[in-house]
């Protein structure tokens, strides 16, 4: 059992709890896709959704010792992107404008053939009107919708009642329905 | 009309209605208010249905007639029909994460370690020390080589003289490891214990007076079940 990579979960959080740096970048290495995405999907600029990443990494390090172990780590991590990623789109909200919203995820896609044209230009439409909704819809709409967490996980994410994410939630899916309309 | 309950008290909104109290507040029923000047409510379609309701009903495959019949709410489900499709496929966009990403973390994090205690080594006038966090990685190492075991915790606490000052001298160790469910216990202890000891002198320099292990099953294994000793 030397290869760290082949660690369980809770081995390498206690590890890391405990000062292991190599504990912590495995960790870090298994969920940074899934995290450096749902910052990418809420924040729509990838040097923002690098920033939310990174600080949310750091704050993870420090805060490890207190970290009970209630939820996975990869949901601890979640709140942490989430309440990062929020609030980087407070301070930064002035200069995100509906057509500066640069996705390499967008332009990889419109280069591979085998994708329908008519499907990059309704995502790249959703990823628009996603522009349009308050950031707290947006996260909300983000982890339920692409990341499949629970409405109690999104409530402690974003901080708010799971009543209130229901609310967000179906005020998000109306205003992305509505941008749908072209391409029914 | 608000589906959310924002300025409620938090027990309230940390509450989430079941799905017969969402059926025994439907709004479909709802039309718009009697008299002729009253305004349309923006949250109901134009034909005054709920969406939401018009939304669930289908998911439910309970629409009623009007609601297979309407146009505008025929609309409202193609538009989220195509919704759902298109966020299926931004979910399973490959995204390109920045190949620097983790490695400008991991200068970060370890430009911050929290080492934990120093342990002293050698003669009590040589003044050496050794981070325990370091001990600890190395006693973790000689565990992982059993096979299937995992050691998890392992904290290490420095001899003490009298006056309770940390003083060079043999270590109390107490780990705790994963092992898969069924494994004989006593005889894994004893072996782990003989692995400690041996890296401990070995590699650190540092003497064990004791072992405390602490046995805990694998995630994958049966059960979480502890045992001591």
């Amino acid at each position: 059992m030397a290869d760290e990579a082949e660690l369980d979960e809770g081995t390498l959080v206690v590890r890391a709890q405990e000062g292991d740096a190599e504990a912590f970048e495995v960790l870090m290495r298994r969920h940074g896709r899934s995290l450096y995405t749902l910052a990418l999907r809420i924040l729509g600029r990838p040097t923002d959704a690098e920033d939310a990443v990174q600080e949310a990494f750091i704050s993870a390090w420090r805060r490890l010792p207190g970290f009970r172990a209630e939820s996975s780590f990869l949901t601890w991590m979640y709140r942490i992107v989430t309440n990062r990623a929020l609030n980087i789109a407070r301070t930064r909200r002035p200069t995100v404008g509906l057509d500066q919203v640069p996705d390499r995820a967008i332009e990889q896609m419109a280069d591979n053939p085998e994708r329908r044209a008519e499907g990059s230009a309704a995502l790249k439409a959703l990823q628009e009107a996603m522009t349009t909704l308050t950031e707290e819809q947006r996260a909300c709409w983000v982890l339920r919708e692409l990341h499949g967490q629970s409405y109690d996980e999104i409530a402690a994410a974003v901080g708010i009642g799971a009543n209130a994410v229901r609310g967000r939630i179906f005020r998000a899916r109306q205003t992305l329905a509505e941008a749908m309309r072209p391409w029914t | 009309m608000d589906v959310t309950n924002e300025a409620g008290d938090v027990p309230e909104a940390l509450r989430l209605p079941s799905a017969a109290e969402l059926l025994a507040t439907t709004r479909h029923d709802r039309t718009p208010a009697g008299s002729a000047d009253a305004e349309p409510d923006p949250n109901l379609l134009p034909c005054g249905r709920d969406p939401e309701a018009v939304l669930e009903h289908a998911a439910a495959g309970g629409s009623d007639e009007h609601e297979r019949s309407c146009p505008e709410c025929q609309a409202l489900l193609r538009d989220h029909s195509v919704l759902d499709q298109v966020t299926r496929e931004w979910a399973e966009l490959p995204v390109p994460v920045p190949d620097d990403l983790g490695v400008r973390v991991m200068r970060l994090v370890r430009a911050e370690l929290h080492t934990g205690r120093l342990l002293p080594l050698g003669e009590p006038d040589e003044q050496l020390t050794l981070t325990e966090s370091a001990a600890a990685r190395t006693l973790r190492a000689a565990v992982d080589a059993e096979p299937g075991v995992q050691a998890r915790s392992c904290r290490i606490r420095p001899y003490e003289n009298r006056a309770g000052a940390a003083v060079p001298g043999p270590v109390t160790v107490r780990l705790s490891v994963g092992v898969p469910y069924g494994e004989p216990i006593h005889a894994l202890a004893d072996r782990l214990r003989e692995r400690v000891r041996r890296a401990a002198s070995e590699r650190l320099g540092l003497e064990v007076a004791k072992v405390d292990v602490d046995v805990v099953g694998l995630e994958s294994a049966a059960g979480d079940r502890e045992a001591n000793r």
